[in-house]
Parts: C-alpha cells; structure tokens; sequence
C-alpha cells in the first residue's frame, strides 16, 4: 500500500509563525529564535517518509495438534530483512476469529536492518482448523508524519480435533433396526431385563425355566426378558448463519455447543452398538452415512474437527433451505431416527424438526438455549423460542431444552419427563 | 480476543508530563507570568494523555507556547526560550505520538521502544536545530538585530511557506 500523510504536523507551522511573529512585532529577537525550533522540526516531517516494511515473519505454535480447551503458546518472530530501518512500527498478529487469547497479539517497536524482534501470546485451542491470517504490520517514518500499511503472509495452521469421549447416553426412540444394541423393546426375547411369563413351550432352553413357579404351582413356564436392539441415529447439526448465537459476546456459540453435544452423542451411540451418521444444515454440504466400527469412528473425528460446514465460524456461501431438506430425506435411511441439534432460534428450524418427524423418522431435538434477557428485545426472543419449544413438545417431537453447563443433567430431566 | 484499553502508555504520559514541565520551568523561571498560561498547559498535557484526547493534548501544546510567547515579552534570554520552545514542542510530539499508539496497540502491548525512539528523534532534531540556532544569533549579536531579525523573519515565512505547499501540493 502507497504511504499517505498523517496530519499530525499540521497546527505545528501555525504555533511557529506565531511565536516568529510575536518576536517581529514586539521587536524581541529571542523569540524570533525560538521558533527556529519548530522550524526544523516541520521541515524535518516533510522530508520523512514511511519506509517500506520489508519483514520476515514466522510464527510457531508450541502444538499444532492440541486438544480442545489446550492453551497453545504462540511465538511470532519479525525481522527486518530490507535496507532501512523501521524506527517505528506496529504489528498486529492475525489471530484465527475463533480463537480467544489472553493478552494482545501485538506489538510497538523498532528496527534496525536485519534486527529481529519476537513477542507471544496465548491461545485456547477450539475444535475445527484454524488458518491465521496475515500479520497486519503499520510503518512510519520518526516523525511519524507519513503512515504506510503492509499486510504479510505467514502460512500458520491449527488442527484441533475433538476427543471422542461419550457423554451419558442420549435416551433413543423406539425400535427401529434388527441388529442387537441398546434401545429397549417392547419384543420379547434375549435380553438383561425382566419383560414377562408365558406358557412353557417344547424347545424352551432349560435355564429359561421359572423353577420356582414350577415348585410353586407344578406348571412349566418360562422367562422373557426386554429384546434390546441397535437404532440407526443421524446426527443432524443446525449449522446455519443464523445458528451462530450466543448469550454472551465470549461465551461459545450455540454451533459449537451444538457440535459438541453431537459428537459426545456420537461416541456414546457407536459404543452402545448403534449406527451413527452426522449431516449438517449449512452452506457447505455435509454428510456421512451411519456406520460403525473403527474406520467410521475416524471419519467422524476428522469431521468434527475439520469439516467446513461445522467451523466454529459461520462459513461462506448461501444456505439453499429447500434443497438441503430434499437432499437430507434422499439421503436418511428409512429407519433412521434423528437427533436435531439446533438452537432454534428461527421457525425454519422448528418446521425442519417437524417435517422429519413427519416423513416417519423420530426426532429428539437437542436445543442449546443461546437466548439472554438483558433487554426487551433479547427477552422477546426468549420467549418466541420457548413457544417454538412448546410447539414442538405438543407436536410430539422430543427436545431437550439445553439452558448452560454440560448436557449430562439436562438429559437426565428430559429422560424422567419422557416416557416410552 | 482480549479486550484492549486503547489508551497511551504509562511511559507517553510522563515523558510527556516531564517535557511540560521543563518548558514550564524554563519560562516560569525568567518570568513569573508565564506561568499563568504554562501551568494549565501542563496540566492539559498531562490530562489529554492520560485520557487519550488529542484535542486536550494540542490545547496544552497552545498553552505552553503562549508561556513560551510571555516570556520572550517579558524579555526572556534566547537560552531560556529556545528551552521553553524545545520542551513545548517535545511534550506536544510525545504526548500525541502516545495517543497513536495507543489507538493501534493499545495498553497492553510492549511499545517503549518505538516510543522512547520517536522522542529521541524529536529531540535529537530540535537540539541540533536550537543550536545552530543560537551559535548564529550569538556570532551576529555584536551587528545590527534589527536589520538582522527583519532578514530572519522573511526567511523564517519563506521557508514555512514553501514547506507547506509541498506538504500539500
């Protein structure tokens, strides 16, 4: 960028003619002298001039794999690799948006040709891939009378993958898939649970047998216990622009709490024996089948952490409601039951909840309030999103109203309040 | 991202502040009314500083000047208004330059050195302009200062008028 003038001179000249004139008037030869000192410092700006920053920058992270929540110390090295001095110059680190540091990413100094200056700050690691951008760097001459920006490019990158640990196990809806897992029945069949008694038929495995009844009464009969059987689950991440709310301007974003209740729900699914899938509502397009195993288990970490749709910043692009919602129904196994993370803070997100509901999938809704009431209209929107919720209870869809604090106890009301 | 105090250093402010009163030393020392325009001006200096207001800063900037103006009315010799002049003109610079940084870096940030080298720089122009200065105006002392001063003056508007249409032009 071309320097440009900074004005701070201007005002100086006018004080120095003053101070000369005085001196004229009042026939005081001293003071005519003393505006030689602001005479030479006018003349000094003008023929100042911002020098070009020709710098060298590198930055190193102390882990460029953190895990989340990790503070990552980062170290920026500037040196001047052109033939000037930089006698004053300002430097502003790029920081990635979602990354919170403890200090400034900043700073004042000077250098000589070939002097290298170095300053640190901290960061908390967030999930997703963290690119900074350019260190921003503001030059001037000593008289600071001409200003010139530069910006510099230093490729530095940060992956921080989410741990896949399970939170308590999300209650799932119904029967839905014939493989062996933990949703609770109503069939009949092997199991831990105690179902019923029936009439002993010819083939029952002898260790079925109530021996006490037969003791009792002298009729044969036999144990059933609760079939328990896998779900096919999708996790669905509301991922929208308008998703990205939150209480509070430091406190995370209601995508990333979003994100991260979903891939507790994940590893705590895909331990119980389910098949998980995760899509997302967003810009980007996002979608990975349910499946099990170890390989699936990867995919997904890789997903969570460095997939587009869910950074832990809006992304570019526009969202294509209608064509989102196709594809989604296109793409959900039949049986799928779907787990909604949304905050719910528009009636699109509650008619997507429906409207899965409505093609047959069972949908809990797993709502992250990122509402706040310090003003009317803050409080209005409390309100139209506690309807929204309401709507949808009444309607039939489940939601587990998720006000702050980690999931687990909320799970816990929601479960006591729902039955079957 | 850290919330950033913007305003100028601990450092700006009392380099500033000492500037000041230097001036105000200088100026109230060889006449005692210069003090009534000096005063406020260190105190302007100081509390635009400490605030962050360019306009309070270049108040006190003014100030300092018209203690600077009485005390060569009042017949202050050359030393000690040149003294005055520097100083005024150093605490203003300091005190502005500060403000600056502390708009673009904000209080937080190590920035002494760019500080401590803009001041130097100020200085080390002003001194060697004072002394060349007061190295001619003693050499001519023994002629005629009026035909001499009237010289000075022409010259002194010339140049600031052809410094200012390129710095505009």
């Amino acid at each position: 960028m071309s320097p440009f003038d900074t004005n701070r001179w201007v005002g100086v000249d006018g004080a120095t003619l003053l101070v000369g004139a005085v001196g004229v008037i009042a026939r005081r030869p001293a003071l005519l002298l003393a505006s030689i000192v602001g005479l030479a410092v006018i003349a000094f700006a003008r023929v100042d001039e911002a020098p070009e920053p020709t710098l060298d920058v590198s930055r190193e992270l102390s882990d460029e794999t953190p895990e989340p929540g990790d503070e990552v110390t980062v170290t920026v090295t500037v040196r001047n690799v052109g033939d000037g001095a930089l006698p004053d110059l300002r430097l502003l680190d790029g920081v990635p948006p979602a990354l919170e540091t403890d200090g400034p990413a900043r700073l004042g100094t000077a250098l000589r040709p070939g002097a290298a200056a170095t300053f640190g700050y901290r960061v908390t690691a967030v999930r997703g891939e963290h690119d900074w951008e350019p260190l921003r760097a503001i030059s001037r001459g000593a008289s600071g009378s001409r200003e010139r920006v530069a910006e510099i490019e230093s490729g530095t990158t940060m992956r921080c993958s989410p741990t896949l640990s399970a939170t308590a196990s999300l209650p799932l809806r119904g029967l839905t898939t014939q493989f062996a897992g933990r949703v609770e029945t109503d069939v009949p069949g092997p199991g831990l649970e105690f179902y019923a008694t029936r009439e002993y038929r010819r083939g029952d495995p002898v260790n079925r047998i109530d021996w006490n009844r037969y003791a009792r009464t002298g009729e044969l009969s036999t144990v059933q216990f609760r079939e328990e059987r896998a779900a096919s689950v999708v996790l669905l991440i509301d991922a929208r622009e308008s998703a990205y709310v939150a209480p509070r301007a430091d406190d995370p974003n209601a995508v990333e709490r979003g994100v991260d209740a979903a891939v507790g729900a994940f590893t705590a699914l895909l331990d119980g024996g389910d098949q998980v899938g995760v899509a997302a509502l967003a810009p980007t397009e996002c979608w990975l089948p349910p499946g099990a195993g170890a390989d699936h288990r990867a995919r997904a970490r890789e997903l969570f952490a460095s997939h587009p749709a869910l950074s832990p910043t809006p992304g570019e692009g526009r969202f294509y409601a209608s064509v989102a919602l196709r594809r989604l129904r296109r793409r959900l196994p039949a049986d799928a039951q779907v787990l909604f993370f949304s905050p719910l803070v528009d009636d699109f997100a509650a008619r997507v909840a429906r409207r899965i509901d409505a093609y047959g999938h069972l949908v809990t809704v797993v709502s992250p309030d990122p509402t706040a009431d310090s003003t009317p209209g803050r409080r209005l929107a409390r309100v139209e999103r506690a309807n929204r919720v309401s709507r949808l209870r009444r309607a039939g869809v489940r939601v587990i109203d998720w006000r702050d604090g980690t999931i687990d106890p909320e799970i816990e009301r929601a479960s006591a309040r729902w039955s079957g | 991202m850290s919330d950033l105090t913007h305003r100028p250093s601990a450092l700006s402010t009392s380099l500033a502040v000492l500037a000041a009163s230097a001036s105000l030393l200088a100026t109230g020392l060889s006449d005692p009314a210069a003090l009534a325009a000096g005063v406020p001006g260190v105190a302007c200096v100081g509390a635009g500083s400490l605030r962050g207001s360019r306009r309070l800063v270049s108040l006190g900037g003014l100030a300092l000047t018209g203690g600077v103006i009485v005390a060569g009315l009042a017949g202050g010799g050359p030393e000690v208004l040149l003294l005055g002049a520097l100083a005024a003109l150093v605490a203003w610079d300091v005190a502005e330059h500060g403000i600056g940084v502390g708009d673009h870096l904000g209080r937080e940030t190590e920035t002494a050195r760019i500080e401590l080298v803009h001041a130097a720089a100020t200085l080390l122009v002003g001194v060697l302009a004072a002394g060349v200065g007061y190295g001619v105006y003693r050499g001519v002392a023994g002629g005629q200062p009026v035909t001499a001063v009237v010289f000075l003056l022409v010259g002194v508007v010339a140049t600031v008028a052809a410094l200012r249409r390129r710095a505009t032009g």
